[in-house]
């Protein structure tokens, strides 16, 4: 390596996995990520709408206010994740939640030494 | 036996069904027209299963539930250690309480809940309508009218007022007669101030003003008048309470109606970084009517000499008159529930239907949010009242009884004044429920950047921390000078130095702080101290406390990130 150079690690196979909740439940869906092995996760606020209006008069019950959660995982670990935020999550109660997955091309961030050094060898 | 996916986690796989079904079949075919163009397709609604209907309402309620109780709860806590040991109550009054404050949280659940669904969204929808529609002039009468109706519509002045004993004529004749003969036209001087200050507030938002100056310069003017104010004798006795009035002034529904006006509205004007945020209006409205009492004092009295007024006092009796039913419980918290409510939101509604002539969309979810606000009010009056009334009314607060007047001077029973009133203070602030809409309302526009819960803990604290030294000032009146300066100068200090975001934040903060919970317990421990004089002031100085509670938490966090 010359001296001096930066470096780039490029990770495949990523998925992210998305969970929109009501407002204030979001950091449940969080650790229930970490608890699955997820190793991170970003929450933003946004309004939503969906099962709310079909509801009738049951509808004030659902928040209109959502929490949006963004979960990076590996193609490995997706379904584990998945399965854990949607259970914990409650999401086969009506309006407790909406999540989906996407395919991502690729991610990067800091990888620690040590970690990459067991792919050199 | 369980199930072992590749990453090594393991499934409940005896729990769970999986299936799978394309999305394809699950959602509607769409019609077209004769044109061509979609014919739009209307939902049909969902019919749930009770099971369903249980999960879904579980859910609903369990999390609101445990919002309020974790907030009532320390204060439930404390008062029954405080009745069972210090006031050595029976089990029944301490039932009593307990069931008392059962209702409370109850009751906070609903005004929370009615507040967040019906009074913001309608605030925010009027204070992003206005600025399009009208000019600032016709903003300004509005908001002026506004101020003078939730004034007047609001009980919180009116229960500062009632918990005030004749206040002894000699020794401080003109807060006798704001709070006798005068009361009315407190209460004018009072509706304009706020008027006035949320002119202020709106003005500030179109002229994207900075609102470090426009505090200091609010700040600068009411020490001022204070200073002139307590060097005038006679006069001097009111400046407790006028201080308090401002820490006071705008009760729960309408402070949160505030906060939400002042957001919709900065969302149509935006201008500059903070006023994003939109607050200020809370913090204006109280700072101006601190300096309106004030004056309204001195004017008295330059206009009407002390003599007159002893002599006036002593002339006229007050009769005793039975209660009639309006003034019974709970039909006394009913009509004070729709007293709080209902005028600000019918002027808000004329003015939105005939003024702006705007059709307000959810107005289903308005009239709910307003029946359950006002539901939510009464029972949360009835359940104080109740809990209240077990623990002996003011009598709880007679702390100088309890440790006993005749060791009043070691510094122990200071220690233990000073951490029960940290106690009270605490745990009171932390119940209030606009405290708990500002950190809604703050995490929301701060993205999560600001927790909710942090923020009121820390408000909570501080609150603690200024009652405890207001505390200080009660039994020794003569340290004031003492006591007072070193905080303002921090205060002063705390807000040169901290961002214009987090100033917002704290005075703010400051202005929702005093209301139902807090004012009956820290306001009757005050007096139970000190007395109507000496004893006043204790709320701003919670008020106060918080404040710089939350700007050392911004600096913190300024210090922290960079």
């Amino acid at each position: 390596m010359t001296a001096g150079a930066r470096s780039m690690t490029v990770l495949t196979d990523v998925k992210l996995i998305t969970c929109i909740v009501q407002r204030g439940l979001g950091d449940i869906i969080v650790k229930a990520a970490r608890d699955a092995g997820a190793q991170g996760a970003t929450v933003f606020f946004a309004k939503g709408s969906g099962v709310r209006e079909r509801l009738g008069v049951l509808g004030v019950a659902v928040e209109v206010e959502k929490e949006v959660v963004n979960i990076v995982v590996s193609a490995a670990q997706m379904e584990a994740v998945f399965d854990n935020v949607y259970l914990v999550g409650q999401m086969d109660t009506p309006g407790m939640g909406f999540m989906y997955v996407t395919p991502l091309e690729k991610a990067a961030t800091y990888i620690p030494k040590e970690v990459i050094d067991r792919f050199n060898n | 036996m369980r199930k072992k996916n590749r990453s090594g986690f393991q499934a409940q796989d005896a729990a769970i069904e999986m299936r799978q079904i394309s999305y394809d079949r699950l959602t509607p075919k769409i019609r077209r027209g004769t044109s061509g163009r979609i014919v739009p397709h209307v939902a049909a609604s969902v019919k749930l299963h009770l099971k369903d209907i249980y999960r879904l309402l579980k859910n609903y309620f369990k999390n609101r539930f445990f919002d309020q109780v974790w907030v009532t709860a320390p204060l439930l806590v404390f008062v029954g250690i405080f009745q069972w040991w210090g006031l050595e109550q029976s089990w029944g009054d301490i039932g009593g309480t307990a069931i008392g404050f059962s209702a409370v949280t109850v009751g906070l659940m609903v005004l929370v809940e009615g507040l967040r669904v019906g009074v913001i969204p309608f605030g925010d929808a009027i204070g992003n309508t206005i600025p399009k529609k009208r000019a600032l002039p016709f903003i300004v009468m509005i908001v002026f009218l506004l101020g003078v109706v939730v004034t007047f519509a609001e009980p919180t002045l009116t229960v500062l007022l009632a918990l005030v004993p004749l206040v002894a004529v000699e020794k401080a004749p003109y807060l006798h007669f704001l709070l006798n003969d005068g009361a009315l036209m407190l209460g004018w001087v009072v509706g304009g101030s706020v008027g006035l200050g949320l002119v202020c507030g709106v003005i500030r938002f179109f002229r994207g003003w900075r609102i470090k100056p426009v505090i200091l310069g609010a700040l600068a003017l009411a020490v001022g008048m204070t200073i002139v104010v307590w060097l005038t004798p006679g006069v001097r006795g009111v400046v407790g309470f006028a201080w308090d009035c401002g820490a006071v002034v705008l009760g729960p529904v309408s402070v949160v109606l505030v906060l939400a006006l002042g957001m919709g509205m900065v969302s149509a004007v935006a201008r500059g970084r903070e006023a994003v945020l939109g607050l200020g209006m809370i913090l204006l409205a109280a700072m101006v009517s601190v300096i309106g009492v004030l004056g309204l004092a001195l004017v008295t009295s330059m206009l009407v000499s002390e003599e007159t007024i002893i002599a006036g006092a002593y002339a006229s009796k007050v009769v005793a008159v039975p209660l009639s039913w309006m003034q019974t419980t709970p039909s006394h918290e009913i009509l004070l529930a729709l007293r709080a409510i209902l005028p600000t939101m019918l002027f808000l509604w004329i003015v939105a239907q005939l003024l702006l002539k705007e059709k307000f969309q959810e107005s289903g979810m308005l009239i709910y949010g307003m029946v359950l606000s006002t539901l939510g009010l009464a029972i949360l009056h009835v359940g104080l009242t109740f809990a209240y009334a077990h623990v002996g009314g003011t009598s709880i607060l007679d702390v100088k009884g309890l440790v006993g007047s005749s060791r009043f001077g070691t510094p122990m029973d200071f220690m233990m004044i000073g951490v029960i009133a940290g106690i009270i203070g605490f745990a009171t602030t932390l119940a209030e429920p606009g405290l708990n809409l500002l950190g809604t309302a703050i995490e929301g526009r701060t993205n999560g950047v600001i927790k909710k819960k942090k923020l009121a803990v820390v408000v909570a604290l501080g609150a603690a921390f200024g009652t405890m030294i207001g505390v200080l000032n009660s039994i020794v009146p003569a340290a004031s000078f003492w006591v007072l300066v070193p905080v303002l100068s921090a205060m002063v200090l705390l807000t040169v130095f901290s961002s214009e975001e987090w100033v917002a934040i704290a005075y703010d903060g400051g202005g929702v702080l005093s209301g139902p919970m807090t004012v009956p317990w820290v306001y009757s421990l005050g007096l139970g101290l000190g007395g109507p004089v000496d004893g006043g002031g204790l709320l701003s100085m919670g008020v106060a406390g918080s404040i710089m509670a939350v700007l050392l938490m911004g600096l913190w966090e300024r210090i922290h990130v960079s």
